[in-house]
């Protein structure tokens, strides 16, 4: 009995497995065999070990010194305001009021609107002629700069939207956290008289920060990952001055015809989201299961 | 006071929140020329502009979309409802090396292997079709959707799934019959998730596609708003017809959604 359902569940898993060696490691394989040999951008990897894509994209000031720690700045950037701002959202939702229901849907549709979409309305609101936000500012005498057309600004607008688009599963994440807190602790804490930052600083927050470790790290791999907003918004550009990592490669892959340092950039990546992922688990194993 | 100062804040916060989409059915209600002239309150409604899209691209665009989503949330249920019972329920063979790789599997993008997820695509003749696109939304969606529904099926007590064994049924029935209607609402939920996530995709519909009437609607008003000097209320009216379908989804799993979210990455 117990030896055929084991069989029964090996067949129950086989489909799956298959599907994931085949479109999730086999590509995984061939990125780090391509990052270590001569890739043509028309007939694929060529035989024979090299570090000519190592050379070239360490050799590349565009990323060595501008989408690396770029990359860096960008995911930090986003990720500590993120924390910083949806700390306070997810406490002023937490309270009774009414319509909190809406107020929380409304918070979170972000969450379920397609990113690429969203971007396409930030891109307007910080469109440099038509925009809103320069509309808004002409009526009131001043002349907004261009905000996407150079990077100066557009970076700073890039973490923004990345921040706004970050906010609503930080918030969801705190709340849930808040919630297992449970009014109880909550409410003992004020009859203490303890109130306001206090009972936030030794209350809520060391009892939250299991919770805020997990929204950190698993922001940190999102925003490190991040492609659709960036691209839709600026491509990368202005002369490549608001490239990630990922959009980087992207372009190494497809507009500069460069696979192989597109893919030691992946390798790169990996290696990124490997540590995060580990310290993940280590979190997960810790404080969820 | 400082009540009022609280909601005060939030109320704020919640305006910046939701600007972009009251710019967005602001703009689409916007007659032409006042696109430029009046940034925010047009001096009239114009609602024909919620219908022109449909004259042009749209439906297209939302069939191909429908199709993507559809068949994408279909496959994957094929593929992580078998597993997830087998992990739940039977004696799987190495299940702490498949937690461990559904945790890992969530944490990556496809774009970081996007160059040989191309080539996969072009050797099996999958670049500008959408099974080929299904197939690597699948992928990528189907670590996510075993490890909620393993979570979902595990939490359903076990006998009432060996009562009906012992009444005879077979085990297949057993899970069609019993075990599928009390996980239901899990099962509604992950479907959800994993319909959202491949409405929502950008990156590979990007790579794969070539064709403009193979594009969903991700990419194909990203097209429209590249072009030369774009219409912006009819591209806004298009844009808010898009979002339509995934916002009602999402109302009706809101409720579940810090849990899922946890879970594993939707992108």
């Amino acid at each position: 009995m117990r030896h055929k359902e084991s069989r029964l569940a090996l067949l129950c898993l086989m489909p799956a497995a298959c599907l994931l060696l085949a479109v999730f490691v086999y590509p995984i394989y061939n990125t780090i065999l391509d990052a270590f040999s001569p890739v043509n951008a028309l007939t694929g990897r060529q035989s024979g070990f090299t570090f000519a894509n190592w050379h070239k994209i360490f050799g590349d000031a565009d990323f060595l010194h501008g989408a690396l720690p770029r990359t860096i700045g960008w995911t930090f950037g986003v990720v500590a305001l993120t924390i910083l701002l949806s700390l306070p959202a997810a406490l002023l939702l937490q309270e009774e009021f009414h319509g909190r229901k809406i107020a929380r849907t409304l918070f979170l549709l972000p969450w379920a609107v397609p990113l690429p979409i969203s971007a396409l309305f930030w891109k307007f609101i910080f469109d440099g002629q038509l925009g809103t936000l320069n509309g808004v500012l002409a009526k009131l005498g001043i002349e907004g700069p261009v905000w996407l057309a150079q990077a100066e600004t557009a970076l700073p607008v890039l973490i923004f939207v990345g921040v706004w688009a970050s906010i609503p599963f930080t918030t969801v994440t705190l709340l849930a956290g808040l919630q297992g807190i449970g009014g109880d602790v909550l409410e003992a804490a004020s009859l203490d008289g303890a109130d306001g930052w206090k009972r936030f600083r030794h209350m809520i927050f060391p009892l939250l920060r299991p919770v805020i470790n997990v929204a950190i790290v698993l922001n940190t791999i999102y925003v490190f990952n991040s492609f659709p907003l960036i691209w839709v918004m600026t491509q990368g550009g202005p002369a490549n001055g608001t490239d990630t990592l990922i959009t980087y490669l992207y372009k190494n892959a497809f507009k500069f015809s460069q696979p192989g340092a597109a893919q030691a950039m992946g390798v790169v990546s990996f290696g990124v989201l490997m540590v995060f992922s580990a310290l993940y688990l280590r979190l997960a194993d810790k404080e969820i299961a | 006071m400082a009540k009022l100062l609280r909601r005060g804040a939030l109320l704020l916060f919640l305006l910046v929140m939701i600007a972009p989409f009251s710019v967005m059915i602001l703009t689409a209600l916007k007659p032409d020329a006042e696109i430029a002239t009046n940034p925010l309150l047009p001096t009239h409604f114009q609602f024909d502009n919620l219908i022109q899209p449909w004259h042009d691209k749209l439906p297209l665009y939302f069939k191909n979309s429908l199709l993507i989503a559809l068949g994408t949330t279909l496959l994957n249920l094929c593929l992580s409802l078998p597993a997830a019972y087998a992990l739940a329920r039977l004696p799987a063979p190495g299940k702490k090396w498949w937690r461990i790789g559904l945790i890992a599997t969530q944490m990556f993008s496809p774009v970081v292997v996007v160059v040989s997820l191309y080539r996969l695509a072009a050797s099996t003749h999958l670049t500008d079709s959408l099974p080929g696109l299904i197939l690597v939304n699948t992928a990528y969606s189907l670590a996510f959707a075993i490890w909620l529904l393993t979570a979902y099926i595990a939490a359903v007590p076990d006998d009432i799934e060996e009562a009906a064994l012992v009444d005879g049924c077979s085990r297949l029935s057993a899970f069609f019959r019993v075990l599928l209607p009390v996980a239901r609402p899990g099962i509604v939920t992950t479907i959800v998730f994993v319909f959202i996530g491949a409405w929502n995709e950008f990156v590979i519909a990007l790579t794969f596609l070539s064709s403009p009437d193979k594009k969903p609607l991700t990419l194909g008003l990203n097209d429209y708003a590249s072009a030369y000097a774009p219409q912006w209320n009819l591209l806004m009216a298009g844009a808010l017809w898009a979002i339509l379908p995934v916002v009602f989804l999402f109302t009706l799993i809101e409720k579940h959604l810090a849990a899922g979210l946890t879970a594993g990455a939707v992108k």
